[in-house]
């Protein structure tokens, strides 16, 4: 049904059955639109410059260049009569993107615009068509559903006055562009199926760089002898819009997006394979939660050892002071102090989580108590404090608070600062810092 | 401590002020997110700003002393961990100076509550909402996830989903660093309040 759709009213060759079309035919098509190529180039430059674009693409996908420029300047040539090449335009540019990019969804939808669109040269689609490589299909509905725009052709000239002085040098170097049509047809395509199917959700990268270049390009004119490819993603993107400012507004918000979500990436563990929004919304939600959670506990520690906070603020605070302070502590702790002693010296992962429980049992429990506890913490630890205590114990890095790493030393009587271990459990958190400290 | 204790004054002070500029900056953010791709961001990038040992000092020392503000002057019965918590994320807030919403609506929240007793009311349309996410559940997946950041990160409900995640990256950096800085702190304070009660308890 779509195919008949599809079928151009004066050629009997379907654009979908591409295969269908003979070598013969295409190469009628390709004298045509060589002759009428040298006719119409002075008269439309503008548009040359987008069609040797894809000239070029065809010419690296194997299609002959003569007969897609020949197709596009004759497509071109009614341009003000926007109401039959319209489409005719625009698909043609979706030609010289021929790449195998296929989006299932996008393909469906683009077939259904393009049943709306009016007559085209049959043998200019068919043989076009033919012509391009495995994805073009779809590349042909895409376009032909954006050609549905009319204000594109608006647009084209927008660009034209723009591109007028980069038109000379793009043709010079053919070459060079041809791979950069290669890669920016697939952005293009890309780009035009996300116009048509904004809910597809499609963070393409290719969509970044072609906002960037677009406002490279925008703002600077002067860069098109240096730099050829962002002129023509430049102007790919902006013919391809169908509604511009919206579209346009839109890949700019898409492109802020994720680029936000990429930092993210880097700032939750764990979260390099994940690939899309949802699957990094779930890990986000669940560091948040998880860190959330930690300062919860942590804030229940804190509030249990509030009582000693006076004394041994000030012990912190006054550093030279609190040193002989602190130190006689410890002997004096007697049986504890041999539990808790050996933990901080040796610092062991799994007596580190002893660390940490015992502290927690110590600032928990009243004091009398405490001896026991030590004694008994590595036996009577409950799961979730083991949890969240290998939770809790962060590596503190070498550059930490100096008068951190002074108590540190005093507390433990060692002239270690970095002797915390880290924990397996924490090592993908502190993975992540450290790449970002870098 | 005096000097401390204005500084943190002043910050809160400052708080409405830059509250209602807020919508400039938000804007201003993403701005300078997009133009300075190189050279500004570097400043503005939220793990530049929290993993900063100034920071962590920073917010160590000023997080001592709201504690032992507080400890000082409220003693709830059973309700500490939750005023530790609050005055972390306070303090938290306070080092953020205001530039993100988060920040802004910690303090905000706070200053609502000293002003207005807090009122609960119940949600009046909690059984249509439940009876519609029973008939779409999986619809907008991507929004439901949306709505349940957006909760999970202070003031920001109404948040566009970019201001949003802008707004998370740098919530979920000075999380990261308000966890360092309690745990590091917690374990001091255990260790040596641990060891001074011991030694009290058996000296006497």
């Amino acid at each position: 049904m779509i195919n008949r759709a599809l079928l151009p009213a004066g050629g009997g060759e379907n654009m979908l059955h591409c295969t269908d079309m003979t070598v013969l035919e295409r190469q009628r098509a390709r004298i045509k639109w060589q002759q009428e190529q040298q006719q119409q180039f002075q008269l439309q430059q503008q548009e040359i410059s987008y069609f040797t674009e894809l000239a070029d693409v065809f010419h690296q996908a194997g299609v002959h260049e003569g007969g897609l420029s020949e197709v596009v300047t004759r497509s071109v040539k009614p341009d003000p009569g926007l109401v039959d090449n319209g489409w005719n335009n625009d698909h043609v540019v979706g030609y010289g993107v021929g790449l195998p990019y296929n989006n299932g969804l996008g393909f469906e939808l683009n077939y259904g615009a393009i049943s709306r669109t009016s007559s085209c040269p049959p043998e200019a689609v068919a043989a076009v068509a033919e012509a391009t490589v495995k994805g073009s299909e779809s590349v042909v509905s895409d376009m032909i559903s954006s050609g549905a725009g009319r204000e594109s052709s608006k647009k084209r000239k927008v660009d034209k006055i723009q591109n007028n002085s980069k038109v000379v040098a793009e043709e010079d170097t053919r070459d060079k562009r041809i791979k950069g049509c290669a890669e920016q047809g697939e952005s293009k395509i890309t780009e035009k199926n996300n116009n048509k199917n904004s809910r597809n959700n499609n963070t393409n990268k290719n969509n970044n760089s072609n906002k960037e270049n677009s406002d490279e390009t925008s703002k600077d004119n002067s860069k098109v002898s240096e730099v050829q490819k962002p002129d023509y993603i430049h102007v790919r993107a902006r013919r391809g819009q169908a509604t511009d400012s919206h579209s346009l507004a839109e890949r700019v918000r898409r492109e802020k997006i994720s680029e936000r979500m990429k930092y993210l990436q880097d700032l939750v563990p764990g979260c390099d394979k994940i690939t899309g929004k949802a699957g990094m919304l779930d890990e986000i939600i669940n560091y948040v939660q998880s860190l959330q959670r930690q300062v919860e506990f942590l804030s229940m520690k804190l509030a249990a050892a509030n009582p000693r906070l006076d004394f041994n603020v000030d012990n912190l605070f006054a550093k030279e002071q609190a040193f002989p302070a602190c130190s006689i502590n410890f002997p004096t702790i007697g049986m504890s102090s041999d539990m808790t002693n050996p933990a901080y010296l040796q610092f062991n992962p799994a007596q580190q989580q002893l660390v940490a429980c015992c502290g927690l049992d110590m600032g928990i429990d009243p004091p009398d108590m405490a001896l026991k506890r030590t004694t008994s913490a590595p036996v009577s630890i409950p799961e979730t404090f083991l949890d969240s205590s290998c939770f809790t114990q962060t590596h503190p890095p070498p550059t930490w608070d100096a008068d951190l790493q002074n108590l540190y030393n005093v507390a433990f009587d060692q002239g270690r600062q970095t002797s915390f271990q880290t924990q397996p459990f924490t090592g993908s958190i502190e993975a992540s810092n450290l790449k970002m400290e870098m | 401590m005096a000097s401390n204790q204005s500084n943190c004054d002043v910050s809160s002070q400052q708080e409405p002020n830059q509250l209602r500029k807020k919508r400039r900056k938000s804007t201003q953010t993403t701005e300078s997110h997009l133009q300075n791709d190189g050279t500004g961001e570097a400043k503005n990038q939220p793990t530049v700003r929290w993993r900063t040992c100034t920071a962590r000092r920073i917010y160590s020392s000023k997080l001592l002393e709201a504690l032992r503000r507080s400890r000082r002057t409220t003693s709830p019965r059973g309700e500490k961990t939750r005023e530790v918590r609050e005055t972390a994320d306070r303090v938290l807030a306070v080092a953020a100076r205001g530039k993100t919403r988060w920040s802004r609506a910690i303090l905000a929240k706070r200053a609502r509550l000293l002003r207005v007793k807090k009122v609960k009311k119940p949600k009046v349309g909690c059984d249509r909402m439940l009876q519609e996410s029973e008939k779409r559940k999986k619809l907008p997946a991507v929004e439901r996830k949306v709505k349940v950041l957006s909760r999970l990160v202070p003031g920001c409900r109404k948040v566009s989903f970019l201001n949003l995640l802008e707004e998370a990256s740098d919530y979920i950096a000075a999380l990261e660093m308000q966890v360092k800085v309690m745990t590091t702190l917690s374990e001091i304070l255990a260790v040596a309040g641990g060891g001074a009660g011991v030694g009290g308890g058996s000296s006497s």
